[in-house]
């Protein structure tokens, strides 16, 4: 899928994002990193707050990259694939890891619940960590005045 | 084997073993007897169907001596199509298997279970997958994609690492429970290595 095949599709519109946009979706990550590490949770709640957290990054680099995703159904396979799409190889380990997180994460919140393990819920909030790493990362080079 | 009731319902009785153990081994040369034993049943009980099948091409089937061999026979015009529906039917294990592969020595144990393990599933049954391992989803997501792509239907892995496996055991939790008291495929392992586990 390429950026102009999405904005024809209605899942993608332009957009014009700012420092301001992007620190407080940086605040939102920052909250669910953090939340998503507190043990009492459930691993479901864990593992959808650690997803969350993912998601948002992958919005940063969706709007760096001068476009928005419309909330509709798939926005979140859109939000990710887009991310990977801008970030290039460096996501690559993640892109389906992520997409497989989706799914389990879809069926936490809407379908049943003790779904996700401590072993998952762990591992998503180390790979999270990293793939928000990537994204600051690659925010520094491209787009440095939205930098931290 | 496993059973397939879609499997069942367009072949029944053992004429749907009969091909799933040859087809999905189109390279394997079968006696009849090591056959029946792997069927578990008897040579006489597999005799008219395999004369049957392979009358009409989809085996080959020959004789040296006494003995009867036969095999897939993969210049049959509908192979392939066999082979693709055999495969998204009782296909499940050795393709989960064969995409896991490279894993395989950090898999304490893998299983299917739910309804596939229970032979109740339906057309668009997802596959629900147990892994017990020095692993994790990320290691998981490429090669559960490819097994997806050529099973056609959806796998839910679940995910453990042998020290949860074994607490959740342990405080008798309900899934870990249900799963276990439940029929299962093995993937990697068997119940003497999950014993192990826990």
């Amino acid at each position: 899928m390429t950026w102009q095949q999405w904005l024809s599709r209605g899942e993608l519109q332009t957009h014009k994002t700012s420092r301001q946009e992007l620190d407080a979706l940086r605040a939102l990550v920052r909250r669910d990193l953090a939340d998503a590490a507190i043990a009492a949770l459930s691993e479901d709640r864990r593992f959808a707050t650690a997803y969350n957290a993912a998601l948002l990054s992958a919005t940063m680099v969706v709007a760096c990259s001068g476009y928005r995703v419309v909330a509709k159904v798939g926005h979140h396979k859109v939000s990710l694939s887009a991310a990977a799409l801008a970030l290039g190889p460096e996501a690559a380990p993640f892109t389906a890891y992520f997409d497989r997180c989706r799914r389990k994460r879809n069926v936490i919140d809407y379908i049943t619940a003790a779904v996700a393990t401590e072993t998952e819920a762990d591992e998503l909030l180390k790979l999270t960590r990293e793939f928000n790493e990537v994204v600051e990362r690659w925010i520094a080079q491209r787009f440095p005045v939205l930098s931290i | 084997m496993r059973k397939s009731p879609i499997l069942e319902a367009l072949f029944p009785g053992t004429r749907s073993a009969i091909l799933a153990a040859t087809i999905l081994q189109p390279d394997r040369i079968w006696f009849l007897t090591e056959l029946a034993g792997f069927l578990e049943t008897q040579p006489s009980s597999l005799q008219r169907e395999v004369d049957s099948l392979s009358r009409a091409g989809i085996l080959r089937a020959w004789r040296d001596g006494r003995r009867l061999y036969l095999a897939a026979n993969r210049g049959c015009p509908i192979f392939e199509h066999l082979a693709g529906l055999f495969e998204k039917t009782s296909g499940v294990v050795p393709v989960i298997q064969q995409e896991l592969s490279a894993l395989a020595d950090r898999v304490a144990c893998a299983f299917v279970f739910g309804s596939l393990a229970r032979s109740e599933e339906g057309s668009a049954s997802d596959i629900d997958l147990l892994v017990v391992g020095r692993l994790g989803l990320a290691d998981l997501a490429l090669p559960l994609e490819r097994a997806e792509a050529r099973l056609g239907r959806i796998i839910n892995p679940v995910m453990f690492s042998a020290d949860e496996f074994q607490a959740r055991l342990e405080r008798r939790d309900h899934f870990v429970e249900s799963v276990m008291g439940s029929p299962r495929l093995a993937i990697f392992g068997d119940a003497h290595d999950l014993a192990t586990v826990a």
